[in-house]
């Protein structure tokens, strides 16, 4: 909200200056966000009339006029197309400074002298209706200093007001507030209202007495035709952000930010009849005053004649009934709507006005008679024209005066941390506006009819604090039942499994949850995700049943720049389940590789990440997270993998996710250049890992045997493994290839395999022959599985 | 005789000193200490000699087999110093070379001060929780006293699934899982990604909070602002760190602040960071509103507390001097390795 310094001056002036009024308002939960300069700098700038207009001789475009600047007759060379005898305009006389640094110096312009420069509203800054000079009205004191007439040293001050304070979105408003924050006098404007001088009314009914207690209508007629709106009227509104529209309406919206009410007109010629308000009928239809159609729901209050929705009550008012310039004959509205029954229809629509700002945060209900009165008498001095009777519908009810709040003083002192004196308590909630009656330490508190956020003791508790000023509360921290804030010693946590990432060279992305709904189905298809109703782009409308296609783009985004070695990975929630309603959320930590397996480097050959690079992070990976014994791996099919080279990960054979190369045609949907690896785990499967359980160590020796086999490539190492081991022993404590070659020498469809094996007794050496007749065992066995040693 | 001897011995010192090789001084070795060697065959001569003179010979020829053996040994001792010298000088390397590296990766950012945040309210005894993203109304609205008309509801630019069911807009409603789990005294802090309808400059549809807890018997507003300095304090590493505290609106709680802290850059002196106010707003907090209390079962009069809120990306930007929230979810390796 916006308000210019000067006019809350008028109404209450506290004897400090912007700065220390505007960090008073801040310190007080009116948050200043801004203060700017009401009008640029500029100087030397007067009120003058131009008293003759010739053609310039040798331009067309050109007027060379005679201008009186309260002293002087200056000849003044002009372009503007709304220069004319007897206009009152500003005149930057020689010497004067404008916005932007111009000096205005004598000059010639075409041959003709020129004193000086007649000024529009943009070259000074101010706000502009029109083209051409500032038109300055008739009784414009000639000779005055334009700052000090239009009060231009002035600051627009920019308050962010919380929801819970709509009782400040008015100058009243805020100078009530600053009367309880300075404890100084408010000097309230004398609102006089005219006198009837018409019988003329126009009666209203409320049908809808929940939503609007009060309901006030009164008829001007006559109201002459006019010009520009006042400008000390129309400066007050640009300082408020608000825009001139047309004088009655002007007027409105200032009565509007002088006392916080919300006020309409209507074109009373164009109404049907008696006024209701009452609730839309489903399939009612209105164009607004911006000329938007709205299809009105039965949830929407609306002001209407005997035939249509004339308003939609306290947001915006129809088209058709609007006030124009031809307006002679008005219907003012000074109603008091809830904010029930106006909050979230404005946005439903897409519409932000003033009135549903307002509304909707609560408006003072005991304001609507003091500001039609206001906005009777501003338009007939104004504008002119004959006011009738005001004439007030109640839906029944009577305004009562907001309930008691009992306050007791030693509860606050329990809740603020410090003691708040009873009499100071009661001294700075009358200040507020409450009225307070003591008994003892007991205070009972009648807010405002202005204060719709009090209601509870708590409510007072932080008028209180908020008066005497947060940063005075200030003790030391009474105690705090201990407690240990620490996961579990066996839990492996996203942090641990953060760090083991990172320390093999991963870097942690952070992709959005929602993501494109082909390419969440081409990872995990056959399934639907769950979509949002109002997305931000297409490219963000399902929940992810992955973490890979976020990642993928990710890596996308580095190829294109150029980064030769890509390793990411992310940890985050994946949604399953086909609706919200069943949405299923679990962890899953994914990870990526690409490009380089190791920076280049002059001692070593460059070469591609491949499968074993990333299925070896991922086995130290589960090594640190004490989880490697558990580990193994199958080959599988996944849609979006290598057929050839993909595998599902599992812990003590459950399994707990998925590694492989991307397919080709995965790689050409995300636009990745292959090579890619990815790998997933869900973030339960690892969560848990067993507390360290130490063993005593063998004092005998380790004995190791190589073996020189020729193995079918289709057997598996994990066959050719646990068929060694089925063989091997009790002794055998370890299998491990070391070296494998497959071409000339071999025959096809097999490989070349060295496995080293390793013995143990942990109570005596092992002899030669036992491990002879161990081997010899295991060979024998192996050729069942057409494993022959090497010849 | 005698003179013979002496000869030799120059003769043998002479030549082992200028042996250019052990293989040149092993040779020598043979042909003057060796079984057939000149020195060995001086002394098979000693047998001819009478008694006294075999004693004053063989003592002559002993101590210059001694000087031989010995200046053998020293010259083997040199020359073997030699070799290694040249061994290891041939085995120089230049040491400026880069090494074999499998460089480090990195956290992000917004996860480094997210583990910082929880690791110092851990240390003061609260406990990391959790809830899910995909939230009903009444977690994320209705409990928190934000009612179905409240025009707070229009400050979160919510993302629905259908009329019940939203993408949380904030962590506070973990705030309230929390409380139908466990009974008070009640210490959380819940981190989080939160997502608002809304995308610039300087939104994203997608961020992170940090939401902290307390609930106990007589809780009281000073605790919280004792609680704050202890933890900008801690966060931004400065000792006394000057914080202040504004009224502010929150549906949640009541009182509500607003919590700045002096600039960290220029020291509340006035910089662009600060826009000249000297101040940088870092966290909302409040005592938690009787309404939340009791929409979980809570008894107001028995109970009081804290709730804290922030956001993650605000507090990254500050620490890291990020000028732009975008680059946070980016994941472009040239901005996320700035954090190794």
């Amino acid at each position: 909200m916006l308000f210019s310094e000067n006019w809350l001056r008028t109404w209450i002036d506290p004897q400090v200056d912007t700065e220390e009024l505007a960090h008073r308002l801040t310190m007080a939960g009116l948050e200043v966000d801004a203060i700017e300069p009401a009008a640029p700098a500029f100087d030397n700038v007067v009120v003058a009339e131009v008293t003759s207009v010739r053609p310039h001789p040798d331009a067309d475009k050109l007027r060379v006029t005679e201008v009186f600047d309260g002293e002087t007759t200056w000849q003044v060379v002009c372009g503007a197309p709304n220069v004319r005898e007897g206009l009152r305009a500003p005149l930057a006389r020689v010497g004067a400074t404008l916005p932007g640094g111009m000096k205005i110096k004598k000059a010639k312009l075409r041959g003709e002298p020129s004193h000086g420069m007649l000024c529009g509203a943009d070259e000074l800054g101010l706000a502009s209706s029109r083209d051409g000079l500032l038109e300055l009205p008739a009784d414009a004191p000639v000779g005055r200093d334009l700052r000090e007439w239009l009060d231009l040293d002035d600051a627009v001050i920019e308050l962010g007001i919380t929801p819970n304070r709509g009782d400040v979105l008015s100058i009243a408003g805020l100078a009530q507030e600053c009367s309880a924050l300075f404890d100084a006098a408010l000097n309230t404007p004398k609102t006089q209202a005219p006198a009837a001088t018409i019988d003329s009314t126009r009666a209203a009914t409320i049908q809808a007495a929940d939503a609007c207690p009060t309901y006030l209508t009164q008829v001007i007629e006559d109201i002459p035709a006019r010009g520009d709106t006042d400008l000390q009227i129309a400066e007050r509104l640009r300082r408020a952000g608000v825009s001139t529209v047309e004088p009655i309406v002007d007027l409105l919206n200032y009565v509007m930010l002088e006392t916080g009410q919300p006020m309409h007109a209507f074109d009373g010629n164009t109404l049907d009849g008696d006024i209701r308000v009452r609730w839309a009928k489903a399939g009612e239809k209105m164009v607004g005053l911006n000329e938007q159609e709205l299809a009105l729901e039965d949830d929407c209050l609306v002001v209407a004649d005997a035939s249509n929705p004339i308003a939609l009550a306290g947001i915006i008012g129809s088209q058709p009934s609007g006030v124009s310039s031809e307006t002679r004959r008005i219907v003012l509205e000074s109603a008091h709507f809830t904010p029930e029954a106006v909050a979230g229809r404005a946005r439903r629509f897409g519409l932000t006005t003033d009135a549903a700002f307002r509304f909707e945060r609560g408006v003072d209900p005991s304001l609507p008679r003091q500001a039609i009165d206001r906005a009777a008498q501003l338009i007939t001095e104004m504008l002119g024209g004959k006011a009738g009777p005001v004439i007030e519908a109640s839906g029944g009810r009577e305004l009562t005066a907001p309930p008691a709040i009992t306050l007791d003083m030693e509860w606050a002192e329990r809740r603020l941390g410090l003691p708040v004196a009873t009499d100071r308590a009661a001294d700075l909630l009358t200040r507020l506006g409450c009225e307070v009656t003591r008994d003892a330490d007991v205070l009972s508190v009648v807010p405002p009819t202005r204060r719709f956020d009090l209601a509870i003791p708590e409510d007072l508790l932080e008028e209180l604090a908020r008066l005497i000023g947060y940063d005075n509360f200030r003790a030391p921290i009474t105690r705090m039942t201990p407690e240990i804030g620490l996961p579990a010693a066996t839990a492996n946590t996203t942090s641990r499994i953060g760090e083991l990432m990172a320390d093999r060279g991963y870097f942690e992305a952070i992709t959005y949850s929602f993501v494109d709904r082909d390419l969440d189905a081409v990872i995990t298809p056959g399934s639907t995700a769950i979509e949002l109703a109002n997305p931000i782009a297409s490219q963000m409308a399902v929940m992810r049943q992955s973490l890979w296609p976020g990642l993928l783009e990710a890596v996308a985004h580095n190829q294109k720049r150029q980064q030769p070695a890509i390793r990411l990975f992310e940890t985050g929630h994946r949604f399953a389940g086909s609706t919200a309603e069943a949405a299923r959320e679990s962890g899953e930590l994914a990870f990526v590789a690409t490009g380089h397996a190791a920076p280049e480097q002059w001692g070593q050959a460059t070469r591609a990440v491949d499968f074993y690079d990333l299925k070896g992070d991922l086995e130290d990976l589960l090594e640190g997270l004490g989880l490697g014994g558990a580990l193994s791996f199958r080959a599988s099919k996944h849609p979006a993998l290598h057929p050839g080279q993909a595998a599902e990960v599992l812990i003590d054979g459950q399994p707990v996710g998925e590694i492989g190369a991307l397919h080709p045609d995965t790689l050409k949907t995300f636009d990745l250049k292959g090579p890619v690896f990815a790998a997933r785990l869900s973030l339960t499967g690892i969560g848990e890992r067993p507390l360290p359980q130490s063993a005593s160590l063998s004092k005998f020796p380790r004995i190791r045997r190589d073996l020189a086999l020729v193995t079918p490539t289709s057997l598996a190492f994990d066959e050719l493994s646990a068929a060694i081991r089925a063989a091997g022993g009790a002794f055998l404590r370890d299998v491990e290839p070391f070296d494998r070659y497959v071409g000339e020498g071999v025959a096809d469809g097999h490989q070349s395999l060295a496995v080293k094996l390793v013995f143990q007794n942990d109570e005596r050496t092992l002899t030669d022959d036992e491990i002879t007749d161990t081997i010899n065992h295991i060979l024998e066995n192996l050729r069942q599985h057409n494993v022959e040693l090497r010849g | 005789m005698s003179n013979s001897l002496d000869t030799l011995e120059t003769d043998a010192l002479a030549r082992i000193e200028a042996a250019d090789s052990l293989d040149a001084l092993e040779a020598l070795r043979v042909e003057y200490t060796g079984k057939k060697g000149s020195i060995t065959a001086q002394m098979k001569t000693l047998g001819q000699l009478d008694p006294e003179e075999r004693k004053t010979r063989g003592a002559a020829i002993n101590a210059v087999k001694d000087r031989v053996i010995g200046a053998l040994k020293g010259r083997r001792e040199t020359l073997q110093a030699e070799a290694l010298e040249a061994k290891l000088k041939a085995e120089t390397i230049d040491v400026t070379l880069p090494g074999r590296r499998r460089p480090p990766g990195a956290k992000h950012p917004v996860t480094q001060i997210t583990e910082r945040v929880s690791a110092i309210f851990q240390a003061m005894g609260f406990r990391v929780a959790e809830g899910p993203e995909i939230e009903d109304d009444w977690h994320n609205f209705t409990a928190l006293n934000i009612p179905e008309s409240h025009p707070a509801r229009a400050m979160h630019d919510t993302f629905y699934f259908d009329a019940n069911h939203l993408l949380r807009t904030h962590t506070s409603p973990v705030q309230i899982r929390a409380m139908q789990e466990s009974k008070p005294p009640l210490k959380v802090i819940a981190p989080g990604r939160v997502y608002r309808c809304d995308s610039d400059m300087t939104h994203s549809p997608m961020f992170h909070q940090i939401e902290v807890l307390y609930l106990d018997e007589n809780v009281r507003f000073t605790d919280l602002r004792a609680t704050l300095e202890t933890f900008l304090a801690a966060l931004f590493e400065r000792e006394d760190l000057p914080i202040r505290l504004r009224p502010s609106f929150f549906p949640f709680t009541e009182p509500s602040a607003e919590v700045d802290i002096q600039c960290v850059h220029c020291g509340g002196e006035g910089c662009r960071v600060c826009k000249k106010t000297g101040w940088i707003e870092v966290l909302g907090a409040g005592m938690v509103h009787p309404n939340v209390l009791r929409s979980v079962g809570l008894d107001p009069a028995e109970t009081s507390g804290f709730a804290i809120g922030m956001g993650v990306e605000r507090l990254a930007m500050l620490r890291y001097g990020v000028d732009d929230l975008r680059a946070f979810f980016e994941n472009d390796l040239r901005f996320l390795r700035q954090f190794q």
